[in-house]
């Protein structure tokens, strides 16, 4: 017996010295003497007197493609692109155009040409020189080989010219307004180029990105942890720190463990972990706005083909909804506090572009008014079971397809608001992939459902275009369709005219808010916590509601505590 | 064993193993949505940029076509690029198997030794005090939650007193200048999750030992080893535990073979980037490649595992062998 | 104690007592205790060189009677005596000698041998404690007298087989082998021969007998069939419920027993060569059960000749000739 113990033992460690031979992602005999700066000789994890490493504890998917052309999923910019690869232009803190590779730019009379002057002291991580070759092919190769993640924002434009060496041209049919929108990352030409039909290109990896950025990556361990090193020849100055990493981790308790024990110096709480990370000295928290919102949607569709039910399309049900949700509620009781109150589409975060809803058409929760305009409407609960009718019998009863892992709690609360008011809802639980299903590749078989965007910091075209008719079939999920909106959307692309941009920004959600395909339910807030003994010197970006801690200033100035 | 029996086996194998590949296809592209689906809101989709999407995937290629390729790369082992990941997927199991195996080889083991051990020892007191003490304990922890045990332990030991770190595999970023400094890190993020792990499983098996030992103790066999004068100790070893093992030899096989496919809780609870948290999370990406590969490598070990257990079964016990 | 010894086992009011099995309000609270004596005070012996029958019908107690001298069932009170020296767990010295010399053949040969194990490791197997030192060649050499002796021949060709791949037959001629090869001085054979065809029933009666004669072998042969008994014992005694109901020599017993329950026994026997009962005794009623004794004698309730006495006075275990033995008020015989 003894012996099948031992011989068991040996075997499991015999196992263990062979099999962790492939994982090591430790780095090979090959790279570590190019790879290894004098301060990285040490065993990180010990050594205070070595380089300065942040290390930030993310709890998501693992991304996908480290390829910025062929990724598809907003983690992959955090993880990987947002580190190593820029833009043209970008945002600052205000959410005002600021200068990154491009120095300065111009736009021409007819507003359809936009010329970029590019900062000549760039390098690419491996040395080569950044230039116009390198901004005219990142823009071209999107276009012609219709790649997946930017095709939609280039595909207006119908020339990229190269000026000269750091000059370039972009040129539009029409007045592009919505530039923001454009801005791809930026990627070398001497390596992206010998991939040259669209099959080559998307079985391009990029295991080994060389980029602009600020931080050049060193190693991937998927499902485990990303790690980047400073580029000290940044021509945004180096970052104070020395590595950043990126530390995966599959389950939100260890997740804040590993916070407190100081394993990892940065990350996002949760709402059920709030209490516990108050209670720690050694971590601070903050608290802030996210451009995350969440609404609730309706099968506006009136094609014969859908399965909607068609009561969904009259605007006055959908008005009464609006009042008849307890909006409170569902911030404290379904988002445990973490959530504000939204009415219009495009969230505060987003500065001037989030119109104000003026007080005397503010919709708010008032179960009464929402009776009242039921029964004006001719719905009435005339047999008496609780559930009104409309005149010809036909009831007010309704479906609503809920992604359970996000919107369990949210969809009861809406369910007994709409009780209360006398509208049957059936809830169907149900994953992401059936509803996208439901929604996108079959005959929109339901009536309500919950739902997200992100809204973008950079431009507002992007969600304003969800509600076009145009997007039916693409990017729209409540089928809406209104020719005056789609009219005002096409005006706002081409106004370059920033107030003249933002009053037909505004009206166009006054036109959301009165029709209401959705209606808002909350803007998510989120939670930063980081570790206050070891690290100062964050910024808050935007400078609205708050402002995330982690984001490109941040990375550049945190330094240790003095 | 006759060579006509082992033929026969295969046969049967081989007919089940082609059935259970194909439906394999068949079962992911039956379920509601596709891969393009689930990234379809975050993207700034274009007509023109899925498209591209589905000819990334191999989507745009009518079924059968698509059942080819599939069918080819079975046999061949290219599984193919995985839809998430962008990397090629044999690189991808390879290493999330070595990583689970790792966990597993340890931790499996250690499961089943404990509950054998511990089954012999409950069954040589039966009755008595001890025997009820093992007993009940161990039904007790194999009901609660392995996750419970787990967070209990990493707390312990993780938080409170601080000696293993308390995620993943190794220390992130960190580069080791020796083997043995390397092997030492593995070591420390193995502990918890391993004893979990055992602590887990040996349940089962302690249960199941206990009562064949119990049987085997009435045998008469064994009342004619005493009448000899046979001690108890040597009785034990050389007559009753032998015999007891039988049963649960088959058991212990087929754990020990499905062992690569990875502990689901354990790995996600300590970040273990292994099989189990690999395949359940390409079910919700609905990640077609990896999870064909995934279900692939599971039939495939299951069914060497039933081999496996015919043939092993056999040299255990003599009766089975030349029938 | 004799020092010049003629028996080699002698129990003496021997007693084994099991405990059933209650509900916990009963055991704890009520405080009733509820015993089987499954043997009740039993005082037999049996000489060297001799086969003594233990005859009786299921439950009577004649299996925990073997076991219990073998110290394989735990003895609750009386003693047992082999070759003058006292048998008991903690006397462990002894105990080893005991287990050498004192041997038990099964009832059930699909059972008794352990299936892992060849012929010759199973016939080997006591040769740990006996012969310790004996090289393989040597074990050999004795696991062939062995099996020979069993009647197993060629013996070679038995002694690397498996149990499962013998007969009823072979296996018990296994299990004698096992025993005889360890010469033992006594031998308890519960029940050998009853799972056996009958064709081969003899010849392993015969066995014992030239192992009798041969070696000098003792033998408890516990039986329910008394026809088989005839055959081969010395003496015979008679248990019903726990009591020796009669003992003594195998004529005796056989033709001029004075125990009702022996001549019901012996009434429905149609024995070869002797003048066969025109009336065959039936006894009433079925066996009362052993939680409950009846009081009195024992066999009163089914007892065809029982009067007032027997009920309530229990008959005493009386010599009434030289070597016979009885437990009854009235024996005679029943006309």
């Amino acid at each position: 017996m003894k012996r099948i113990l031992a011989l068991l033992l040996i075997g499991a460690m015999f196992l263990t010295g062979c099999a962790t031979q492939p994982t090591t992602p430790a780095p090979t005999p090959e790279q570590t003497p190019a790879e290894q700066t004098p301060a990285e000789q040490t065993p990180v994890a010990e050594a205070p007197e070595g380089p300065i490493i942040f290390r930030y504890g993310i709890r998501d998917s693992w991304p996908d493609s480290m390829n910025p052309l062929l990724s598809a999923l907003g983690i992959s910019q955090t993880f990987y692109h947002d580190n190593m690869y820029e833009t043209l232009i970008g945002l600052d803190a205000e959410l005002n155009m600021e200068a990154r590779l491009a120095e300065s730019w111009e736009t021409s009379e007819d507003g359809l040409t936009w010329t970029f002057h590019l900062r000549k002291d760039v390098k690419w991580h491996d040395g080569e020189e950044f230039d116009a070759d390198d901004v005219v092919y990142s823009y071209q190769v999107n276009k012609d080989l219709e790649l997946p993640r930017f095709f939609a924002s280039v595909k207006d434009f119908t020339e990229v010219k190269k000026v000269d060496d750091y000059t370039v041209q972009l040129v539009t049919a029409e007045p592009k307004a919505n530039i923001m929108d454009a801005m791809i990352d930026l990627v070398p030409e001497h390596i992206f180029s010998q991939y040259k039909t669209k099959d080559d290109m998307l079985a391009f990896a990029n295991e080994s990105p060389i980029g602009t950025g600020a931080f050049i990556f060193v190693e991937d361990a998927k499902d485990g942890f990303v790690r980047y090193k400073a580029n000290d020849d940044y021509w945004n100055g180096r970052p104070v720190i020395d590595e950043l990493v990126y530390v995966y981790f599959s389950n939100a308790d260890t997740l804040i463990q590993a916070l407190e024990k100081g394993e990892i110096d940065f990350c996002g709480v949760g709402a059920a972990q709030q209490d516990y990370v108050k209670g720690l000295a050694n971590i601070t928290m903050h608290y802030f706005d996210s451009n995350a919102f969440n609404e609730l949607g309706f099968n506006c569709w009136d094609d014969p083909a859908s399965k909607g039910n068609p009561l969904m399309r009259d605007v006055k049900i959908r008005n009464a909804i609006g009042y008849a949700i307890d909006y409170d509620k569902i911030v404290d009781y379904a988002m445990g506090g973490l959530a504000s109150k939204q009415a219009q589409l495009l969230p505060e975060v987003t500065g001037k572009w989030s119109w104000k809803v003026p007080d005397d058409i503010r919709v708010d929760y008032d179960p009464e008014k929402a009776k009242q305009i039921l029964e004006e409407a001719g719905y009435s609960d005339r047999d008496g079971d609780g559930i009104r009718e409309d005149a010809s019998g036909n009831k007010l009863e309704f479906r609503m397809s809920i992604i359970e892992s996000d919107y369990r709690d949210c969809a009861l609360v809406v369910e007994q608001s709409l009780k209360d008011v006398g509208i049957k809802t059936n809830i169907e639980f149900m994953d992401t992939g059936r509803l996208s299903d439901i929604i996108y590749s079959q005959d929109f078989d339901t009536d309500m459902y919950m739902w997200g965007w992100y809204a973008r910091y950079s431009d507002p075209s992007y969600i304003l275009s969800a509600m076009t008719t145009d997007q039916i079939g693409n990017r729209s999920d409540c089928f809406y369709s209104n020719p005056e909106y789609d009219q005002l959307y096409v005006q706002q692309t081409k106004t370059i005219d920033m107030e003249e941009r933002v009053k037909i920004v505004h009206k166009m959600q006054e036109i959301i808010y009165r029709d209401s395909p959705y209606l808002i339910l909350y803007n998510a807030k989120r939670i930063n916590a980081y570790n206050n003994e070891r690290w100062e010197n964050f910024v808050e970006y935007p400078a609205f509601g708050g402002g995330n801690l982690f984001n490109y200033y941040s990375k550049l100035q945190v330094r240790p505590k003095q | 064993m006759s060579f006509r029996y082992i033929v026969n086996r295969l046969f049967y194998t081989l007919f089940m193993f082609l059935f259970i590949v194909s439906l394999n296809f068949m079962l992911f592209r039956l379920m509601p949505g596709d891969p393009l689906t689930m990234v379809s809101k975050e993207i700034s989709s274009s007509p023109e940029g899925r498209a591209t999407l589905e000819r990334m995937y191999g989507l745009d290629k009518p079924l059968i076509h698509q059942y080819g390729d599939y069918m080819k790369s079975m046999v061949t082992f290219d599984f193919g690029t995985s839809f998430h990941y962008k990397t090629p997927v044999r690189d991808l199991l390879g290493d999330k198997i070595a990583n689970s195996l790792i966990l597993g080889m340890a931790a499996v083991p250690l499961g089943i030794a404990i509950g054998i051990l511990g089954g012999i020892i409950a069954s040589a007191r039966h009755g008595k005090t001890a025997d009820m003490l093992i007993t009940t304990s161990s039904m007790v922890i194999y009901a609660v939650p392995t996750f419970w045990l787990a967070m209990i332990l990493l707390m312990i030991f993780g938080v409170r007193l601080g000696w293993v770190p308390i995620n993943s595999m190794l220390t992130p970023g960190a580069s080791f200048a020796t083997k043995a400094a390397y092997l030492k890190d593995l070591f420390h993020h193995m502990i918890i999750p391993v004893l979990s792990y055992a602590i887990a499983i040996f349940g089962s098996y302690l249960l199941i030992m206990r009562g064949s030992m119990i049987d085997v103790f009435s045998e008469d066999y064994v009342l004619t080893a005493r009448a000899k004068g046979l001690k108890e100790k040597p009785l034990i070893r050389k007559h009753v535990v032998p015999n007891a093992l039988l049963p649960i030899s088959t058991s212990v096989i087929y754990s020990l073979a499905i062992v690569f496919t990875g502990a689901f809780s354990i790995e996600v609870l300590f970040s273990w980037p292994g099989m189990g948290k690999l395949m359940v999370e390409s079910v919700t990406r609905r990640d077609y490649p990896v999870m064909q590969a995934a279900n692939y490598l599971i039939a495939v070990a299951v069914i060497l595992a039933n081999f496996l257990m015919d043939i092993v079964y056999g040299w255990l016990d003599p009766r089975v062998r030349l029938g | 104690m004799n020092t010049e010894n003629t028996n080699i086992v002698e129990l003496c009011q021997l007693e084994v007592n099991f405990k059933i099995k209650q509900r916990f309000y009963e055991e704890y609270i009520k405080r009733e205790k509820k015993i089987v004596r499954a043997v009740d005070k039993v005082s037999l012996h049996i000489k060297k060189s001799e086969i003594l029958s233990l005859v009786g019908e299921s439950g009577s107690g004649k299996t925990s009677t073997g076991r219990a001298l073998l110290q394989l069932t735990p003895v609750t009170s009386g003693s047992v005596l082999f070759d003058g020296h006292p048998v008991e767990e903690k006397n462990k010295g002894y105990m080893k000698e005991f287990r050498k010399r004192a041997q038990m053949i099964f009832q059930d040969p699909y059972q008794s041998l352990n299936p892992r194990f060849t012929v010759f490791d199973i016939v080997t197997e006591p040769l740990l404690l006996t012969h310790s030192r004996a090289t393989l060649a040597e074990k050999e050499v004795l696991a062939l007298q062995a099996l020979e002796f069993a009647g197993l021949r060629p013996a070679a060709e038995y002694l690397y087989r498996y149990p499962h791949e013998l007969s009823g037959g072979q296996r018990q001629r296994v299990s004698i082998a096992t025993c005889f090869i360890m010469s033992p001085d006594f031998i308890v054979a519960d029940e050998p021969v009853s799972m056996l065809d009958a064709s081969v029933r003899a010849d392993i009666l015969k066995l014992f007998v030239r192992m009798k004669e041969e070696k000098g072998t003792s033998f408890l042969f516990i039986t329910h069939d008394l026809a088989l008994a005839w055959l081969i014992s010395d003496r015979v005694a008679i248990m019903y419920l726990g009591k020796i109901m009669e003992s003594g020599p195998a004529d005796i017993i056989a033709g001029g027993c004075l125990h009702p329950y022996s001549q019901a026994l012996t009434s429905v026997l149609s024995i070869v060569g002797e003048q066969s009962r025109t009336k065959r005794i039936v006894l009433k009623d079925e066996t009362p059960s052993p939680l409950h004794m009846p009081k009195g004698c024992r066999f009163h309730t089914r007892c065809p000749v029982s009067r007032e006495n027997c009920r309530i006075e229990e008959p005493e275990y009386r010599e009434i000739e030289p070597g016979h033995f009885i437990y009854c008020h009235y024996p005679g015989k029943i006309v």
